[in-house]
């Protein structure tokens, strides 16, 4: 039995449809700017916890542990700790995950994480002792059992962590990516979080196979700031599809060459699509919440999500 | 096939110029390509040519070849007549074989010609070569399909395939580097466990590409390791 | 065009017969429907010559192996005996014998011929007419030809022939032919069961046998020698182009060499292919410069790591590899797998410091002065840099 020790599993459980947001931390001491725009989500009143990414891309970053409790400390806003097992093995991910239990973070993202050599220093090793399945077996352990992978006892009270995990709607075949997300809610993941979609259709479908297990959905949309963001996904990101018409529509924006009236009409067209987008894949019951990872574009969380949920 | 990779000969002549009688000894067991009699007469040239190149005219190599130079009496039997005047060693075999000719011959300094890279093999000489095994301890392949995830996925993971994997490919290329470790060339490579996936399912055994697989014991796979012959 | 063909149609001469057109192994030759002329297109000749010996009217030119140059030879020589032997044969320790028992092997004169049907009945009836007494033809095995059919087509003219001669009263020992193509062989002792040779084989002769000791069937061996190139252990050997009969030649050039280093002058050494440049009588007089060195071989795959740096070794400033051109190889693809070894021995003598001292070039005796040519390049190129270097 699924039990909450963070806001963002009480929501769930209490049958309220989330949102949650992203903040990416980089490869500096300075985390006044992350701040900031959690700041901003946090004063939407909308945005229940907000993920704070771990060497994404593999691009040695601060800490995510550090970053996280310094963002919930300073803004009250709860934090999904994101960890990967590109750059630790289990001893570390253990004494990463006690810290942050005693920190007071109560939600895990795990990720097996993207290999280094994508990065921004290829020589690395890759560690992946364990890999994000098992990162999500190991929390459990800790959670349920008060016991690391190896069966050792946590000395004192048991950590508090509800267990996220990531799945990629855009995966084909859908077969493979129902597979794994099986594997992961067996063994102990209880919310998902899902890679960028921009088709409607792409995340009804997904919601449609993943109706069965027994985890909560949270589906990742990406309100770009810009067309040059969104071309990049079409262009760069591969296995995500961006629609055509979003794209021309973005582009004929992006003509506009009074730079107040562009930005405002970028803001009203992706709230115009966000939401019709969000209203949809509302309508499926295994669709629990949007995962808004509008990082470096906080402005838009808070209005996108009043002309759904009305303010 | 163990698959050994030659080092710079400037490498080698770092090792070699303070001496003046080398024996080039190569190995005709499962170095991959072979660095037999041939290669190690052609060592034995190239080193002579590079040492007089570089101002040292007194360096002669001789070469010779064994049958299997992890073995411990084959290399005394077949050496030991022949290291009269010898002073220093260049083995053309993997790193066991320097490391045996080390054992064997503790009063003559042995250097290593290669770069021992991996186990793998070879669809027909000329072509590329794969690795294929990386000796973890605990085989796999019964389980996925008869391919080694813990060789074929970059990460070496149990549960994939994990989000790097695109269209059946993987995130991380192959990557073909020159003597010197730069990357020359990049060959795009298939996600291991997608190909599992699909070996599975035609095998109609989905149910073992869905299973979980618990956390390997790294200790099986810890260097060095010690095995009794039973 | 760089140079001029080395085969030549001369329509005047021409009866318009057709047997060259209908002999030609490569149909490199056919009619012009309009003007009745012999048109030859020399991108798909491979000049064996077999059209040549074919014209009754004598209007095919070849600019190799003239038959008036070779009767005068043979008159001015004075000799009994006459051995042709085909490029792609060889006169075995049996065959020795034999010809050593009746006489044969003293007071001679013995000739390598691209293809012994190339060989015109008339060259035969002038050189006994000239004086000589026995000739013996050592043509290639059966499907061995490297002109599909130059070899039977050869031996079914010397049949006539020896019919002929038998109806004037000449024996049939005056003209006798013995049919062996050049061979790979393995010393099974020397053999790691590597299995290279089995994969780069073009006629499948060699494989693996168990326990991991490769087995080569000499019927079926084309006579390349690609295998003893990839041979890690020196185990296989290619008739009369043994690794030690070539290591050897290689080396005893050092007097030559030292004198050229004394006169200020480099030397190189080409590794021809003896089907893609056919020197007359194996002497490359048109070329031979006295600071190039020349070493045949039956296919530029033979070359192996060993012969390039033992030309260097030995004090060679240069080498050059002349390979058939790219469609041309007799043996499929020796001449790719030949560039490939090239490439990889470059490699490693840029390593050593002798860079660009190695190179290959592709060749076809079809253009007259190719080979040449690519040699004075070469000579130039290893002149200007052995100048620099000093």
């Amino acid at each position: 039995m699924v039990q909450a020790f963070s806001n963002l599993m009480r929501n769930i459980l209490d049958g309220k449809f989330v949102y949650t947001g992203e903040l990416e931390p980089h490869k500096s001491i300075d985390l006044s700017e992350v701040i900031s725009w959690a700041k901003t989500l946090k004063e939407t009143g909308r945005i229940v916890a907000a993920n704070v990414t771990d060497n994404p891309k593999s691009v040695g970053s601060i800490s995510s542990l550090v970053a996280s409790y310094i963002i919930q400390r300073e803004t009250g806003l709860e934090i999904i700790y994101q960890l990967r097992c590109s750059d630790r093995n289990r001893l570390a991910l253990v004494s990463d995950l006690l810290g942050a239990a005693a920190l007071g973070i109560r939600n895990v993202l795990a990720l097996t994480g993207d290999h280094p050599r994508q990065g921004d220093m290829p020589t690395a090793m890759p560690v992946y002792d364990l890999d994000g399945t098992q990162l999500v077996d190991l929390i459990h352990r800790m959670v349920y059992e008060g016991k690391d992978i190896d069966g050792n006892e946590i000395h004192g009270p048991r950590p508090q962590f509800n267990i996220g995990a990531a799945a990629n709607p855009n995966f084909k075949p859908l077969e493979v990516e129902v597979l794994k997300i099986e594997r992961k809610a067996e063994v102990g993941a209880e919310f998902f979080q899902t890679q960028v979609v921009f088709d409607v259709n792409v995340a009804l479908e997904f919601l449609d196979a993943v109706k069965h297990v027994n985890a909560a959905f949270l589906i990742g949309i990406f309100p770009p700031r810009s067309y040059g963001q969104a071309e990049y996904f079409a262009k760069y990101v591969p296995g995500v599809q961006v629609p055509a018409e979003f794209l021309d529509n973005l582009k004929k924006i992006s003509e506009i060459s009074d730079r107040k009236e562009r930005r405002k009409r970028i803001d009203e067209y992706n709230i115009e699509y966000f939401s019709e987008f969000i209203r949809a894949v509302k309508k499926k019951p295994s669709c629990r919440g949007i995962h808004i990872m509008a990082v470096g574009y906080p402005e838009v969380v808070g209005p996108l999500i009043e002309s759904v949920e009305g303010s | 096939m163990i698959v050994v990779k030659g080092k710079p000969l400037d490498e080698i002549l770092s090792f070699l110029l303070p001496y003046k009688n080398v024996l080039i000894v190569g190995c005709d067991g499962c170095t991959q390509p072979p660095r037999g009699l041939r290669e190690a007469m052609t060592y034995a040239m190239l080193v002579e040519m590079g040492a007089k190149l570089r101002g040292k005219t007194d360096l002669k190599c001789r070469a010779t070849t064994v049958a299997k130079q992890c073995d411990n009496h084959i290399c005394s039997t077949t050496l030991t007549p022949q290291l009269e005047g010898v002073d220093a060693i260049l083995s053309l075999a993997c790193g066991v074989g320097v490391q045996t000719l080390v054992e064997v011959f503790p009063e003559v300094p042995v250097y290593p010609g290669q770069n021992t890279t991996f186990i793998g093999s070879q669809e027909r000489e000329g072509s590329m070569l794969y690795e294929k095994c990386k000796a973890c301890g605990e085989c796999l392949l019964g389980e996925t399909g008869g391919i080694c995830p813990i060789t074929n996925c970059p990460k070496g993971i149990l549960n994939g395939p994990c989000g790097g994997c695109v269209d059946g490919k993987c995130e991380v290329p192959f990557e073909i580097r020159d003597e010197t470790g730069k990357v020359v060339k990049t060959v795009a490579k298939d996600c291991a466990w997608y190909l599992i996936y699909q070996r599975l399912k035609k095998l109609n055994r989905l149910d073992l590409f869905r299973k979980y697989r618990p956390p390997r014991n790294r200790a099986i796979s810890s260097s060095p390791r010690l095995m009794e012959v039973v | 065009m760089l140079a001029e063909n080395s085969v030549r149609i001369r329509n005047e001469y021409c009866s318009k017969c057709l047997i060259c057109s209908s002999i030609c192994p490569f149909e490199a030759i056919s009619i012009d429907k309009e003007t009745g002329e012999i048109l030859l297109n020399i991108e798909k000749c491979q000049v064996c010559g077999i059209c040549f010996s074919a014209c009754p009217s004598s209007s095919i030119d070849i600019a190799y192996y003239k038959t008036d140059i070779l009767s005068e030879y043979i008159r001015r020589a004075r000799k009994d005996n006459l051995i042709l032997v085909c490029r792609g044969a060889v006169i075995r320790p049996e065959l020795r014998e034999r010809l050593e028992k009746q006489g044969v092997l003293n007071n001679f004169i013995q000739w390598y011929v691209p293809c012994i049907g190339r060989i015109p009945l008339e060259l035969l009836l002038r050189a006994l007419e000239g004086g000589v007494k026995r000739i013996v033809i050592v043509p290639c095995e059966d499907n061995k030809c490297r002109f599909k059919f130059g070899s039977n087509v050869g031996l079914s003219r010397l049949l006539l022939l020896q019919e002929l001669l038998s109806q004037i009263g000449l024996n049939h020992g005056v003209l006798s032919f013995a049919r062996s193509s050049i061979r790979a062989y393995i010393n099974r002792n020397r053999c790691i069961g590597c299995g290279n040779c089995a994969y780069i084989c073009p006629s499948n002769a060699a494989r693996l046998v168990s326990p991991g000791v490769a087995e080569i069937d000499g019927a079926a061996c084309s006579g390349c020698g690609a295998c003893t190139a990839v041979c890690p252990s020196l185990a296989i050997n290619l008739e009369s182009f043994e690794n030690k009969v070539i290591l050897e030649e290689i080396s005893r050039h050092r007097q030559l060499i030292s004198d050229l280093r004394a006169k200020g002058l480099p030397a190189v050494a080409v590794f021809y292919c003896h089907w893609a440049s056919f020197p007359a009588l194996d002497e490359y007089g048109a070329y031979a410069k006295e600071n190039v060195v020349f070493f045949e071989v039956p296919c530029s795959s033979i070359i192996n790591p060993l012969y390039i740096l033992r030309a260097f070794y030995e004090g060679f400033d240069g080498v050059l590899v002349m390979a058939c051109r790219k469609s041309e190889c007799k043996f499929e693809r020796g001449n790719e797998l030949a560039e490939r070894q090239v490439n990889a021995i470059k490699n490693l003598l840029r390593q050593v410091g002798l860079e660009g001292r190695l190179e290959i070039c592709f060749v076809s005796p079809k253009y007259l002065g190719e080979a040449e040519h690519q040699i004075k390049l070469f000579m130039d190129k290893v002149a200007a840099m052995v100048g620099v270097s000093k």
